[in-house]
């Protein structure tokens, strides 16, 4: 009998596991980049395309289960540098935080995938797994797929913009 | 005795019968070290995350800052003899007064950037009372570091 | 009295959060001798199999051997059992926590964490502090 309720229970927590996880994104990522790399961000406009001639970073973590998706953010790869820079106590020209930019964009990633799945019942959460986060160069189409999710959200991260979404059910 | 530490000011003190104490920390955040060792007491009122906007004013003022307040605090210690290893860090403050923007309010982004601060100073916090509400009255006693906290009528130890 | 040195194992792939968590050692006060770093858990043990490991703070979510086949495999290890883990991990579920906990594992600071978190783990498990 139990089997049968859990079983129920997933099938209407499905849409409403949808709403909890892709409200307020922008609000996620900054509650992340604030206590994983004391980054201050503050909210921004969407923007449709990236800023000119920025080299950017596109960072994925899939999570799979009784509620699968991914979260997805595109941003300049000088914020990752700002993140290891903040992290390992160097200026963010050093050598040392464009080595760890990319760990760092990965770490925030694993971070928020935790704080955005943690919105979940832990009936749900049980039978999800996060993934290993995904950090590569991005493309402008990469922040213009993002940007034109009606759920994507915006913030500025001291000076640079993040574009972030969270997709559920693919 | 009472030595006043208004907003945007930082004060140090070796007195043993003084008291620091700063008022009017709302988003604000009140930073009080110690050193047992030296019997050095400190505290900084900060009023703003960081001076990296407006240099000129952050060099007149560095302690309107959270990032160049730290600094500047630092400095008054050394200056009396204090050792960063041996400081004991209590942080009060970063209340959200109005309804100014949840996650982005001011006293969210004033305690992560002291919190970055004393990061790269490499000191951590020995207690803290941060959010709420209500604004907070900072006490910290040179003769023992112990720093209070008046919020109202009610009197705590941090 | 020369003062008890311990050693200390981070086990986690991102260097940065290693990087992280050894300078949060090193400002504990703690009396910590060498602290060890594996990036996977196949490393990890490698090196608590040749060395002397007092505290091993441990990752979960990592390519290759993940941090919940090596507490279980250290836990079924007569020689490794009585090592204190402390998983430091994003993971959300606090079921799976628990769960780990069942199986021996003695602490679980949660990711993003404050440095204060890590270095109130050290000085319960090493002592040290003020």
């Amino acid at each position: 009998m139990t089997r049968t309720i859990e079983a129920g229970e997933r099938a209407t927590a499905a849409p409403c596991a949808t709403a909890v996880l892709t409200a307020g994104v922008d609000e996620l990522v900054a509650g992340s980049l604030e206590a994983f790399a004391f980054v201050l961000a503050g909210p921004a406009e969407l923007p449709a395309s990236p800023p000119a001639g920025a080299d950017l970073l596109y960072c994925g973590l899939p999570f799979a289960g009784a509620v699968s998706g991914r979260l997805e953010l595109v941003f300049p790869t000088a914020l990752a540098a700002v993140l290891a820079a903040n992290l390992l106590c160097v200026d963010p020209g050093d050598p040392a935080a464009a080595d760890g930019q990319a760990d760092a964009a990965r770490e925030l990633m694993n971070v928020t995938g935790g704080a955005l799945l943690a919105r979940l019942g832990e009936a749900e959460l049980s039978g999800t797994t996060m993934g290993l986060p995904t950090v590569r160069p991005a493309t402008p189409a990469d922040w213009r797929a993002v940007a034109a999710d009606p759920r994507a959200g915006a913030l500025d991260a001291e000076g640079h913009v993040v574009v972030a979404r969270v997709v559920v059910g693919a | 005795m009472q030595t006043i530490v208004d907003i945007s000011d930082a004060k140090v003190s070796a007195d043993p019968a003084d008291t620091l104490v700063t008022y009017s920390l709302g988003s604000c955040i009140g930073v009080a070290v110690y050193d047992p060792a030296a019997r050095v007491a400190g505290l900084l009122h900060c009023q703003l995350p960081t001076g990296t906007m407006d240099p000129a004013k952050a060099a007149g003022r560095p302690a309107m800052y959270a990032d160049t307040g730290l600094a500047h605090l630092m400095k008054l210690m050394a200056a009396r003899g204090a050792s960063p290893r041996r400081l004991q860090v209590r942080l009060a403050g970063g209340a959200q007064m109005f309804d100014d923007g949840g996650v982005f309010s001011i006293g969210k982004r004033n305690h992560a950037a002291v919190r970055k601060a004393l990061w790269q100073h490499g000191l951590m916090v020995a207690a803290e009372a941060v959010g709420g509400s209500s604004p907070r009255t900072m006490y910290v006693g040179v003769a023992d570091g112990q720093v209070s906290l008046r919020t109202g009528t009610v009197t705590t130890t941090l | 009295m020369e003062p008890t040195t311990h050693n200390i194992l981070v086990v986690d792939d991102s260097a940065t959060t290693r990087a992280v968590v050894k300078r949060t050692i090193a400002l504990s006060g703690a009396a910590v001798g060498d602290v060890f770093e594996a990036g996977d858990g196949n490393a990890a043990l490698g090196v608590i199999r040749s060395r002397k490991v007092d505290l091993v703070l441990l990752d979960l979510h990592m390519p290759g051997m993940g941090g919940v086949e090596l507490a279980g495999i250290l836990h079924g290890d007569p020689a490794t059992r009585d090592i204190p883990i402390v998983v430091i991990s994003a993971e959300p579920s606090a079921g799976r926590i628990e769960a780990l906990k069942a199986g021996g594992v003695r602490g679980y600071v949660r990711k993003p964490f404050r440095p204060e978190q890590v270095r109130d783990v050290i000085h319960h498990f090493l002592g040290g502090g003020q």
